[in-house]
């Protein structure tokens, strides 16, 4: 069976620039200069899939979503 | 009236003035129902016929005339699956201040467009079709009013007329903002990535055409595709509604052949390129583009796209100013007009306008130029609506087009008599979130 590809999202209405994720996410997120995140791919590895989704848990507005 | 109601132009202005062969003013009276059926002929007999309309449009297409251009054919076939389940709406909210064709002709055709929303909805057994209409327009909502009142029993699902949430101002014309006012959740564009349509009003799949594009489907499914696509261009059928403003504030709505030269449809309307600096082409989500270059191109999306522009909405603004000046007035203006919901378009378009009126300002240097290339790159694709994109699209294409008139402005060199320029409309305050 082919493995689903994981993406990560992020709702830019929901998000407030609390910039938690790009902590947990450097990998995938950076800020803007006004600290909201940019994605720098929308596709998440393996390796990344627990930080990602501890980004998505922490989020305080829950405004990321791994799917 | 009637016998020659199917000639090939005009069309949707039919009874009005003929500016040149290819141009043509729509009128501003509105056509009774009883008008109408003697003019047009009762369109029950096109209700239920997915298969008649399927055909029609595999002919020849019909693109979207609310800016994207999407065949209707498509939309059609993509929403075939939600047979029996489907909303359908006519979007005739024209948030874009620039645009008064949809006014104009839900003014003029309001059983045109009811029309086409009930033959397109009941092809695919719709339950229920709102008209949605700009909440500070008053006279197109009283012409679809009497129209579903004089039509009531007619139309084969229930019409309602629902409106904008006036705040909302130019992105109220969204799709996702049509929906979330509809459904009275603020009529703010609303995030929905994967699959937007399918919950939409009441949380059912969600079909929203322009009502310029309903209006031309009335008349498609009447009189066949042989007859829409007599006229027109390749890839580019038919007529188009277009608006063409002026600095002084003053517009025309103006029904052209597809592909007509801009040249002749400024001299129709008693234009000589002398008069005017610049256009804004398709409205706030375009670009501009000056005199001698604007007098050369077609009112054809087909043609415009191959020149990296676009016709959107129909909508020409044309301005007598410095381009420069003008793209600083349409990017502060799309600043205020941010809904205040994402963050880099809340804080990112007036950062936008600052670093582009530094520029007006005189200050040319490399570093205030990359300033604004770097914020286009910060923002761009970054909203739940595309608007924050259509403001750097400006930003880039004026950037690049327009680059010795900006260093002109250094020492104030700009050669341009000052404008009292109405591409935006000066009467916004800024909103605090």
């Amino acid at each position: 069976m082919m493995a689903e590809k994981i993406h990560i999202y992020i709702n830019p209405i929901a998000c407030e620039g609390h910039g938690i994720c790009a902590e947990l996410l450097p990998e995938l997120i950076e800020l803007d200069e006004w600290g909201f995140p940019i994605l720098r791919s929308k596709e998440v590895s393996t390796s990344l899939l627990g930080h990602a989704r501890r980004a998505e848990r922490l989020c305080p507005t829950l405004a990321i979503l791994i799917k | 009236m009637p016998d020659s109601v199917k000639q090939s132009f005009p069309r949707l202005a039919y009874g009005g003035k003929l500016a040149s062969s290819n141009v043509a003013v729509l009128p501003v009276e509105s056509i009774t129902f009883a008008e109408h059926l003697a003019v047009f002929g009762s369109p029950v007999q096109y209700f239920h016929a997915l298969h008649h309309l399927k055909t029609q449009l595999g002919e020849n297409e019909l693109h979207g005339r609310g800016g994207a251009a999407f065949p209707l054919s498509l939309k059609l076939a993509g929403y075939e699956a939600y047979r029996g389940k489907l909303v359908v709406v006519a979007n005739g909210s024209e948030g874009e201040f620039l645009s008064h064709k949809d006014e104009l002709l839900m003014v003029r055709h309001p059983n045109l467009i009811l029309d086409g929303l009930a033959i397109l909805g009941s092809a695919l057994d719709a339950k229920v079709g709102y008209v949605h209409i700009s909440a500070s327009k008053p006279n197109p909502y009283e012409a679809i009013r009497n129209a579903l009142s004089e039509r009531r029993g007619l139309d084969p699902f229930d019409i309602e007329i629902s409106t904008t949430v006036p705040e909302v101002g130019y992105i109220a014309g969204a799709e996702s903002a049509v929906i979330s006012a509809i459904n009275r959740q603020g009529g703010r564009p609303l995030y929905l990535p994967d699959r937007p349509i399918l919950r939409g009003v009441k949380k059912r799949p969600t079909l929203i055409a322009n009502v310029e594009t309903l209006a031309q489907l009335a008349l498609l499914a009447r009189f066949g595709a042989k007859w829409f696509s007599s006229i027109g261009s390749s890839g580019d059928l038919g007529t188009r509604l277009l608006t063409v403003t002026l600095s002084n504030g003053s517009y025309a709505v103006l029904e052209v052949i597809a592909g007509t030269l801009f040249s002749e449809v400024f001299s129709a309307m008693g234009l000589r390129q002398d008069q005017v600096s610049c256009g804004l082409l398709g409205g706030y989500y375009g670009q501009i583009v000056d005199a001698e270059r604007l007098w050369k191109l077609r009112a054809s999306q087909p043609f415009l796209k191959e020149a990296g522009l676009s016709l959107g909405a129909g909508v020409v603004a044309l301005a007598n100013g410095c381009p420069v000046i003008e793209t600083k007035n349409v990017l502060e203006y799309l600043a205020l007009e941010s809904a205040g919901q994402c963050g880099p378009c809340y804080f990112g378009l007036p950062e936008l306008a600052k670093s582009w009126s530094n520029l007006v300002d005189g200050n040319v240097s490399s570093k205030s130029l990359s300033r604004v290339t770097e914020l286009c790159d910060q923002i761009i694709g970054r909203g739940a609506c595309a608007m924050p994109d259509g403001a750097v699209l400006l930003a880039r294409s004026s950037l690049s087009r327009f680059r010795a008139e900006i260093l002109a402005h250094q020492g104030g060199n700009c050669s341009y008599k000052p404008t009292s320029g109405r591409l935006v409309p000066y009467f916004k305050t800024l909103s605090v979130r």
